[in-house]
């Protein structure tokens, strides 16, 4: 009882709740924007080859960036705290979302594409119902990658003053405060380990129903 | 980005020899950590697919474990291992060995099927057929864990400044508790090129170590299939 006493003390005192908002709200719009602008990438990319070879070679040049190096870069750029954690987190997340969806989208099988157009259905119909549906599986595996990275960047943020559950841990750091370090990094574990849960699960019954394999 | 004003008004002689200093000791804390970590995890991944017992643990807890927040590892080394050099390297060993495993099993685990049984047909044993067919084709998959694994020890050597490892971090860090961008971007620009390098390196590594009719685009090499790992270039 006593030891769960100091634990919700701590929570008090580093206000872990308000933090945990601050850090699901990072998480939640740079994953949005990566989901989003990931995937219309990925779209781009299928139909123009140009752009592929650009775009995803650029994607990949910032992948091999350390992402705490990125988010440093970022701060002449836009300034510290909360802009270059979401940038930082957005275009570290960008390349296995996009990239998965090009892939998915140009792996469909040329049968496939040669029945839907034998029955009628124009370019646009074919990556709407065929295509799209059918490169789910990869996009959602490409999807829970950005999750992971996302998660990760957000965390770091709290080191160059975003806020959120990585500020409490550089406090429990700096201050040599285990009991903080250990109620944060458990926590901010567990919600991470738990949307990476949540991902696999949505990318096994994705794959299961759009991939038609177990 | 500007870097004329930066080398003309921040790097003096005395800032020269730091800047040497903790780029030694980023590159010492960077890769001894991956050093140890490809030591352990390339055996780990032969282990996997030689149980499926030990595979079914190791990916179970690989997988999780690629889900831990960087600063979550780090901040746990303080009441676990303490702070300093060592602890750092730690960090480094465990962050870094989940995609070098995931990757190396992936690899040996897709050869075909048909090319093991045959290796197995001409006599080779177990052992001969990992380390003379599976490694030597799946070398592409191992390298790919290598280099992600690469960046993100170059990534980590800078955060573990927070648990006094040294290195290139303490510029940084420096830089930011001042709020100096100069001192920033010089602490963390060696970091990147090291890492560019040390890309450029491994590459290099992997097309010495593939056997010569190999090193063509070769049908029979598998790549990593790209979806259960985090490193698939």
């Amino acid at each position: 009882m006593d030891t769960l006493a100091l634990i919700a003390e701590t929570w008090q005192t580093y206000h872990l709740t308000l933090r945990t908002v601050q850090h699901l709200e990072m998480f939640a719009l740079s994953f949005l924007i990566t989901v989003v602008a990931g995937i219309a990438l990925g779209i781009l990319f299928f139909s123009s080859i140009n752009i592929r070879v650009v775009g995803l070679s650029t994607l990949t040049v910032i992948e091999m960036i350390p992402d705490i190096a990125l988010l440093i870069l970022l701060i002449p750029l836009v300034g510290i705290g909360f802009p270059p954690t979401i940038s930082a987190a957005v275009l570290y997340s960008l390349l296995p979302v996009a990239r998965n969806t090009t892939a998915g989208l140009r792996g469909v099988s040329p049968d496939l594409i040669e029945t839907a157009t034998a029955v009628g259905l124009n370019k646009r119909d074919t990556l709407y119902h065929i295509r799209i549906p059918l490169a789910l599986p990869l996009i959602t595996a490409g999807v829970r990658i950005a999750v992971i990275f996302c998660m990760g960047i957000v965390t770091l943020g709290g080191i160059i003053g975003a806020g959120g559950l990585g500020a409490p841990l550089q406090t429990g750091i700096t201050t040599g405060n285990d009991l903080l370090i250990l109620v944060t990094g458990c926590w901010v574990t567990f919600l991470a380990v738990g949307m990476d849960g949540i991902a696999w699960g949505i990318s096994r019954f994705v794959a299961v129903r759009f991939g038609g394999r177990p | 980005m500007g870097h004329q004003p930066v080398c003309s008004c921040a790097v003096r002689r005395e800032t020269l020899t730091t800047l040497l200093e903790a780029t030694v000791v980023h590159i010492m804390l960077a890769y001894s950590g991956l050093a140890i970590a490809v030591a352990i995890g390339i055996p780990l991944a032969v282990l996997s697919l030689r149980s499926r017992t030990a595979g079914v643990i190791i990916s179970t807890i690989t997988g999780i474990g690629q889900a831990i927040p960087i600063l979550a590892l780090v901040a746990f080394m303080v009441p676990l291992a303490g702070i300093g050099f060592m602890p750092s390297v730690l960090v480094i060993v465990v962050s870094t060995l989940m995609p070098i495993v995931r990757n190396t099993y992936a690899g040996i685990s897709s050869v075909d099927p048909e090319l093991a049984d045959a290796a197995a047909g001409i006599g080779l044993t177990w052992t001969e057929t990992v380390t003379k067919v599976r490694v030597p084709l799946s070398l592409h998959a191992i390298f790919s864990g290598i280099k992600f694994s690469s960046i993100i020890a170059n990534g980590v050597a800078i955060v573990t400044v927070l648990i006094g490892s040294g290195g290139l971090g303490v510029i940084v860090l420096r830089g930011l508790a001042r709020f100096y961008v100069p001192e920033i971007l010089i602490g963390i620009l060696p970091a990147i090129a090291i890492t560019l390098i040390a890309d450029y390196c491994l590459s290099r590594l992997e097309t010495w170590l593939t056997p010569p009719p190999l090193r063509e685009k070769n049908p029979l090499i598998p790549h990593p299939a790209g979806t259960g790992t985090l490193a698939h270039r």
